[in-house]
This record gives C-alpha cells, structure tokens and sequence, in this order.
C-alpha cells in the first residue's frame, strides 16, 4: 500500500487519495498513513529504504510515474534548445560580429540562418518601447514582414545570383540590434535633435552590416554597393522612425 | 520562380527594370529634375540576332528583330527601382513631418502608402485611356507604372524642403507650395518628352527640332489628338501632385 506508492516513485504526494491505477485496498491505506509519507523514511528504519526518486519514474515500471516527470525523461532526446534548432552560442558570435561594425565580415554569416536572433532582437524592440508606453509589436510585425519580402524582391531582382528569403530574413533580423539600442537609450533622452541624431546612427550602423554582406552574397559588383544599401537602409529607418516618436 | 542564374524574370516581374547602376540613378534623378537639359530622349535598340538570343520578354519587339536595351545601358530606359525606393522615402519622410509636428502614428504610413498607390494605379489606368485615345503603339503596363511612379521622387524632395523649411517661422507653406509647383511641371515636361517619343515610334521622324517634322501633311487630326493627349497628360501631374503633397502646405484637421 505505502509500499506501492513509493514504488511509483510518488513520495512527494501526499493526497489521500491514490492515483490512478492502484488499488482502492492503498487508497484506504493511504488516508490512513496521511502525512506520514516520503519525508518519514528516513525516520522509519523498519521500512525498506527507497531514495525519494522525486520526479524521475525510472525506478519503477509504474506508468503514470513516467507520465508525472515531464518532458525530459528518456535519455536518447536532444535537449530542448538543441530540437529547436537554436543554438546560443551561434546567436552571441553573430551578434558579437553585428556589434563591431569596422570586422570585415565572413561570408559565412549568409551561410547558417536562423531565425532565432532575429526573433530575439525584435521581441527586444518590441520591449523596449512597452516601456515607454507605446504597444507596437503588430507595428514591428508589419514593418518586418512587408520590408523583408520587398527587399528579398528588390534583391533578387538586382543581384545575379538567387538569395533564399530565410537568408534574407536572417541577415536583415541580425542586424537590428543597433535599432534595440537606440530604442533603449531613446528611453532616458528627451531632445528630438539627439534622438533624430543617434537614430541616424544606429541606422548607418544597421545599414552598413547588412548591405555588406548581401553585396557579397548576391554577387553585385562593389562599386553598386549603394544600390544594396538604400532598400536596406531605409527599411532600418522606418524602425527607426516609430523607435524614435 | 525559376532558379537559374539568367532568367529574365522573377516572380513574374522582369529582371531588365532592376539592372541599375549608380551612375544611371543619379543621372536619371538629374533628367527628373531638370528635364529640360536633356537632349536626346529615345530609347537605344539592339538588332537581336535571332540564333543566339533566347525568347525576349518583351514580345512586342520581337517581332520586329530588335531590343530595347535595359536601363544600365539605355539612360532613357524606364526602371522600377526608383520608383519604388522614392515611393518609400516618400512615406518615411511624411512619418517623419508628422513626427517633427508631434502627431506621429505608425498607421499614418500606412495610410499615405496606400494613397500614394490608389493614385499610381489610378494615374496608370488614365494614361493608358488616353494612349489609346491617341491611337498610340501599345506601351507595356509596367513601363506604365515606371513612369508613373517617377513622382515620388519629386515629392520626396518636396517633402525634405517642407521638413528643413519648418525651421522657418512662416515660409513653409509657400516653400512647400513652390516646390511642388516646380516638380509637378517637370514632371508633365518629363512625360511630355517621354511619351512624345512613344507615340512618335512607328515613325521615321527623330527629333522634333528639325524643321520637316512640320509639314503640312503630317499635321492633321490624329497628329492634333496625340498633341492634347500629351498635354493632358503633362498637366495632369499638377492636381496629382498637389494632392500627395496636400500635408506639406495645408492645415488639415487633426484627424489627418
């Protein structure tokens, strides 16, 4: 009775009620063991001493134990982060890259997109201007979706060779980052010239991170860079634009 | 969508509109501005030689044996990538008056977009009326709407000299207003000297400073119809422009 329920793995619970599949014979045992479950073991050298298994089931065949621990049960399942397929530590070496702006970039940021740190840096935006009362994030939403395909449009359009809107995506989210600081630091400062005037910043930096990869990827003779910059640039403005008002 | 490194199109837009380069973009801008400086305004053909070209997307000089040349080689050559990049910073540069006076939402953008492309469209269907009105060789839909969207660049300028003018206590509403009147007129100039050289294509006659282009029997009434037809549709860009422009010199209610 007692027995049956610790062998289930379940010392922790202490209803007196039983779960599902014992016996009514351990329900009536258990009311009348009441508090005197998991933690008097250790108080009770007669018992045979079972380790409080806690949430993990697997010192018993007992089902509902294993229905009781959760997710991360069985050993041969990759751990949360890695089945979504986001991976920290690629995120922080991208964004270290998007943070210094004189790095000649490798072209290998084009060539593992994700869309993680994109979602990241736009959840972040979004953030930054709750805390200044303003509810954006269909705004954000909006801009995002309608500038990314234009620009994957413009893009392929212009370039020689065929750049996938993933990629795009991910090259143009990566670069938002300077548009996360700006909203931050817009939050302490009043003055409209300041504000316009880091803004041109920040979307200068943006601008100059994504055009240059894209200008490599898409195969666009360098001296076109401009060409590349512009579409991306003013996609980082109008970011810009409901950050700063 | 096809995937080859030379196709002609991509989702269904032909890649010639896009094949810009910088020095084509500034000097377009600078026809679009001072049109009355450019000389020779027809657009450059190629011969097509028929064994090793493939299919052309433009169908209507296939026929005929030639090309028209895209728009990094042709500067008289219509393109959709300045149009649509002066349509954009068209409507950052609104946002951006607006927010300068205060009233800024983000779905302002979004209403003066959509304006800015109910009048392209409606400004395209116009057109093509009074093409054909004209009896005119058939232009392409998108050179169309290339020509069409050329406005926004002159409203993007307006709208600057409107922002750095709102430093001035009172001229704002004259400098904007005399802005707009001077880009709207180069504008009609612009598709004047355009279209004039469309309707003019299925004849021998190049430019029109030459004086046989005057005799008296090539002036007769259709060759009158194309003339109001042009003018129609040089004026036209006034109303047109002083409409998309309406924020930069009236005071409108607060709802606007």
């Amino acid at each position: 009775m007692g027995d049956n329920r610790r062998d289930a793995g379940l010392d922790f619970y202490q209803a007196p009620y039983a779960p599902y599949g014992v016996g009514a014979a351990a329900s009536a045992g258990a009311a009348a063991a009441g508090t005197t479950s998991a933690w008097s073991t250790a108080s009770d050298p007669g018992r045979q001493h079972i380790p409080a298994a806690g949430w993990h089931g697997r010192t018993s065949s007992f089902e509902l134990g294993r229905a009781f621990s959760g997710a991360s049960v069985a050993e041969d399942e990759p751990p949360l982060l890695e089945e979504l397929g986001i991976h920290p530590e690629a995120i922080w070496r991208k964004t270290r890259q998007v943070l210094n702006p004189f790095r000649r970039f490798e072209k290998s940021f084009a060539d593992e997109p994700d869309m993680a740190g994109p979602l990241l840096f736009a959840f972040l935006l979004g953030l930054a201007l709750l805390f200044r009362g303003k509810v954006h994030f269909g705004v954000i939403y909006g801009i995002a979706i309608i500038g990314c395909l234009s620009i994957y449009l413009v893009l392929n359009l212009m370039g020689s060779r065929e750049l996938d809107l993933y990629r795009t995506v991910s090259v143009l989210g990566y670069g938002l980052l300077p548009i996360v600081l700006l909203a931050f630091l817009v939050t302490l400062v009043p003055p409209l010239a300041f504000r316009i005037a880091v803004a041109g910043t920040a979307v200068a930096w943006c601008t100059s991170t994504a055009s240059r990869i894209f200008t490599a990827v898409l195969g666009i003779p360098s001296h076109n860079w401009p060409l590349v910059a512009y579409p991306v640039g003013l996609w980082y403005a109008s970011f810009a634009l409901i950050t700063i008002f | 969508m096809t995937s080859s490194v030379h196709s002609l199109t991509f989702c269904g837009i032909p890649k010639a509109y896009f094949q810009v380069d910088v020095s084509y973009v500034l000097r377009k801008l600078w026809i679009l501005f001072f049109p009355f400086r450019h000389r020779s305004w027809s657009r450059k053909r190629k011969l097509l030689d028929p064994f090793a070209n493939p299919i052309d997307a433009d169908s209507v000089n296939q026929a005929a044996g030639q090309r028209l040349l895209p728009p990094s080689e042709d500067l008289n050559a219509p393109d959709l990538y300045i149009p649509v990049m002066s349509f954009v910073t068209y409507v950052l540069l609104i946002g951006l008056l607006r927010g300068t006076e205060g009233k800024f939402t983000p779905q302002v953008m979004g209403e003066w977009a959509s304006m800015g492309l109910i009048t392209v469209v409606l400004e395209v269907l116009l057109i093509r009326v009074s093409l054909f009105l004209a009896q005119s060789p058939r232009v392409v839909w998108v050179d169309l709407v290339a020509y069409s969207g050329y406005k926004f660049v002159g409203l993007a300028f307006s709208t600057t000299c409107a922002l750095l003018a709102s430093f001035l206590p009172s001229g704002r509403i004259y400098v904007s207003l005399a802005v707009l009147l001077y880009v709207s007129l180069m504008m009609g100039l612009f598709l004047l000297r355009s279209f004039r050289r469309l309707l003019r294509s299925d004849t021998q006659s190049g430019d029109v400073s030459m004086p046989s282009s005057f005799d008296t029997h090539l002036w007769d009434a259709q060759h009158a119809r194309r003339n109001y037809v042009l003018l129609f549709i040089a004026l036209l860009q006034i109303p047109i422009y002083l409409l998309l422009g309406v924020r930069t010199w009236a005071r409108l209610g607060p709802s606007n």
